[in-house]
């Protein structure tokens, strides 16, 4: 292939974006806008603040019902806050929580997408971000909390600097008639108290499906079976 | 070297293909879709203090039906004025409405233009127009029409008639009338069936009105004329290359440009800001184009409010000017019809004024609604949603002005008097540090890039003082804080603002109006307590006329007897207009 051939296809084939350009403004002007705080410091710890430490993408539903799309976020389990990468600037933004209903982070490595919501545990509680795990008559959400548990010190620029240790503590919710009850721990017990009205029935379900409720995973296939059984048990469910 | 070269070609090449489709995705309408305006009015000849109803339709090119406007445009106008102006919101690409025409209207010819925003692309020729004649109440001697004129060079897309009606027109329109019974009595029913040409399973979109004879035009102009040109899916524009002005699919635009100080030069880039006065700092912005032209989709929240725009300060943007792109400037001039269209109209004319004088006198209405536009539902566009100090004047002793607040009161703003005006910082609320930077002062939901001019309000007009002490961002615009200052009196004050913004208001979309029909059933007879004065007996801006069907719509005359036209006007699926005729007597 020539060189003249080559530089008139090049010349070809960017034509069109000249003329793109001017058939009119960006449409992201028209877009809804996240808001949130500059974040320049940083808290120096032992374990992670995050849920996941990578930027991922998702999309934001603020309350006023408009979705801001595609952005990099991350969430904040210590602060309890979503954190945004500003596209332009770079910066670390915390959004202002006031302003979102819902976000969703997509985990390509997983293949797993994951959406929080604004969520209040109880009539007085203050609303928290909780990732939805399961919703469809009963509702399983997740507070992915990271925790203080210790602080130590380091010398730095001459000077003493506190290093928090930090781990993650999640706190299960489970949602029924809209009320929210925390799971204290994850065992089959404490699951099997929210459901006093079928104790025997769960309790058999649970043993069917071998499930003892040690972990997140077992959680969601317990919480999922329990959901079809009382949809059939009740239909005034 | 040459598999270098050929692999940054290829690159290059490829760079070029993804931003050909770059439009496709921030260009939210094909910039070669034409759009066209059809308007039904209920007459052509108006008493002012009437209501004028309308039926307007959109014809889209679109090739994706869901993509076409979901806004339109009425002006009324005569040669001298702007008389009115309407929006209107479309369901499915069509809406209809009314106008009231103002006692002080003078008589004379007038036009209504109807358009959306997208036809201004193509140009004002593409523009639906349509010659009215409304006369003054009370013009009793009607002089204007006495004057013949021989500058008429027609009226291309607009106009009634007052034709006698013939089945065979009716027929090759695509819609047939039969009114049962063609002669009645007052108050007594008449049904009128309409029947569509069209095959089974297709709909005609019409409307539909019945008024007095001498309320039309004696001449045959409008939707059947060589003017009007159907809308071909897929058929491009002239303005297709570089449409200037974007489709209203989520709500009313408006649009305007950003100059230099002089007016001449355009500044792309910069940024203009939109608020609105509220009791929430709120805010949008649009970063100009390489031609200085900015475009705001605002939502119902802004409706029947008044916009401050204004550009926002940066470091290396030289002073700015801006304007506003009027959507109801008008190039070309009102058409000019012969006023032998109205010439032997003093006698109806007359008539009506007195019909409208005995109606106005004993209050008889026969229109509900319409009087006020639609009410905004959306949230407000919050640059915070909850500001991070809030402090009500009621709550401390009285303070004097903005200086002593700040200084007894709001420990993280400081102020102080500087020789060019006044300094202010705030103290960040996360780090305790200074933030760096002027923070953006809001004096009642509109930014003011200096606050000296109202740092002397004091406690006694100032209700509340939001202080949000962090490094905000918004988007893409970064505030060193933001205090927001909120009156007593929304405002009162903002006149003071040094000039430096465009202040305009969104007029909400008018409601539709419902006309009143009586119903007098077997008791005619005993309801006389009111005089039925209608002189349209019937207006119905939406029907769908079925394919294969008879659509059968009833109605009660009223108790002016005399000849009636019925007419009938909408669009075929294909967007090609249908109109039919026909005459019916009251006595």
């Amino acid at each position: 292939m020539s060189r003249t051939v080559i530089i008139i296809l090049v010349l070809l084939m960017a034509l069109p974006l000249a003329g793109g350009a001017a058939a009119g403004p960006d449409r992201s002007d028209f877009d809804p806008r996240l808001s949130g705080a500059v974040v320049n410091f940083a808290v120096r710890s032992t374990g992670s603040q995050y849920h996941h430490e990578e930027w991922l993408r998702g999309d934001v539903l603020l309350y006023s019902g408009e979705v801001v799309p595609n952005q990099e976020l991350r969430y904040n389990g210590y602060r309890d806050a979503l954190v945004w990468l500003h596209p332009e600037t770079r910066r670390t933004i915390w959004v202002d929580e006031e302003l979102v209903r819902e976000f969703s982070l997509y985990d390509s490595r997983a293949d797993r997408h994951m959406v929080f919501e604004r969520f209040a545990p109880g009539r007085q509680s203050r609303a928290i971000y909780a990732e939805r795990l399961f919703m469809n008559h009963i509702g399983l959400y997740v507070h992915r909390r990271v925790e203080q548990t210790g602080e130590t010190t380091e010398l730095r620029d001459n000077a003493l600097r506190p290093v928090l240790t930090l781990e993650p503590r999640p706190v299960y919710y489970i949602v029924r008639e809209g009320e929210a009850v925390v799971l204290a721990r994850l065992n089959r017990r404490f699951l099997l108290n929210l459901f006093p009205d079928h104790r025997r029935e769960v309790r058999s379900i649970l043993r069917q499906n071998r499930l003892n409720v040690r972990n997140e995973y077992e959680l969601v296939r317990a919480v999922v079976l329990i959901d079809a059984f009382l949809k059939d048990a009740s239909g005034a469910f | 070297m040459k598999r270098f070269f050929l692999q940054f070609a290829l690159l290059l090449a490829l760079s070029g293909w993804m931003g050909s489709h770059v439009p496709a995705q921030v260009v939210p309408s094909d910039p070669g879709t034409r759009e066209h305006i059809l308007l039904h009015t209920d007459r052509d000849v108006y008493i002012a203090g009437e209501e004028l109803l309308f039926s307007l339709y959109l014809v889209s090119g679109a090739p994706d039906p869901a993509h076409k406007s979901r806004f339109a445009y009425l002006a009324l106008r005569n040669t001298d004025d702007l008389l009115e102006k309407v929006v209107v919101s479309l369901d499915n690409g069509s809406s209809h409405g009314a106008i009231y025409l103002h006692d002080t209207l003078s008589t004379g010819f007038y036009e209504l233009v109807g358009f959306t925003n997208w036809m201004r692309n193509q140009g004002e020729s593409s523009y639906f127009r349509k010659s009215l004649f409304i006369a003054n109440r009370f013009d009793e001697t009607l002089g204007a029409i006495q004057r013949p004129s021989s500058d008429y060079v027609g009226n291309p897309a607009g106009g009634e008639e007052g034709r006698g009606s013939s089945d065979e027109e009716n027929r090759q329109a695509g819609i047939s009338i039969t009114a049962m019974p063609a002669r009645a009595g007052q108050r007594s029913l008449v049904r009128l069936q309409l029947e569509s040409a069209l095959p089974a399973g297709e709909t005609v979109h019409v409307s539909m009105s019945v008024a007095e004879a001498g309320a039309y035009f004696d001449d045959p102009q409008g939707w059947t004329d060589d003017a009007w040109q159907p809308v071909v899916p897929g058929q491009a524009a002239s303005h297709a290359a570089s449409p200037s002005y974007y489709m209203e699919t989520r709500g009313p635009i408006i649009s305007g440009f950003v100059r230099d100080a002089g007016g001449t030069d355009p500044l792309p880039g910069a940024r203009v800001v939109l608020n609105t006065p509220d009791t929430l700092i709120n805010m949008i912005y649009a970063d100009a184009d390489r031609h200085g032209g900015f475009h705001f989709v605002l939502n119902d929240f802004y409706y029947e409010k008044d916009i401050f725009l204004s550009v926002a300060r940066t470091g290396d943007m030289p002073p700015a000017s801006l304007s506003l792109s009027d959507k109801f400037r008008f190039e070309d001039p009102p058409a000019a019809p012969p006023l032998s269209l109205v010439w032997d109209k003093h006698e109806a004319i007359r008539r009506s004024q007195d019909i409208l004088r005995a109606r106005k006198a004993y209050g008889i209405q026969y229109l509900e609604g319409a009087a006020e536009g639609e009410e905004g539902t959306s949230p407000p566009p919050l640059i915070y949603g909850k500001s991070n100090l809030v402090y009500y004047t009621d709550h401390y002793v009285p303070m004097d002005d903005l200086w002593e607040i700040s200084r007894e009161v709001i420990q993280a703003w400081r102020s102080r008097q500087a020789a060019r005006g006044s300094r202010h910082t705030l103290i960040s609320g996360l780090t305790g540090n200074f933030i760096e930077g002027e923070p953006v002062f809001f004096l009642d939901g509109i930014m003011a890039e200096d606050p000296s001019p109202y740092m002397d309000l004091g406690s006694r007009e100032l209700f509340k003082i939001e202080v949000h002490n962090l490094e905000w961002m918004h988007g893409g615009q970064f505030f060193p804080g933001i205090v927001g200052i909120f009156t007593r009196e929304p405002g009162l004050h903002l006149d003071g603002l040094n000039g430096k913004y465009v202040r305009t208001r969104v007029e909400a979309p008018a409601r539709p109006a419902a006309p009143i029909s009586p119903s007098y059933g077997e008791n005619a007879a005993r309801q006389p307590a009111q005089p039925d004065l209608r002189q349209v007996l019937l207006w119905e801006p939406a029907l769908e006329i079925r394919g294969g069907q008879v659509l059968e719509v009833p109605f009660y005359s009223g108790d002016l007897s005399g000849r009636y036209v019925v007419t009938v006007r909408g669009l075929r699926p294909d967007g090609i207009p249908v109109y039919a005729r026909e005459v019916i007597y009251i006595q």
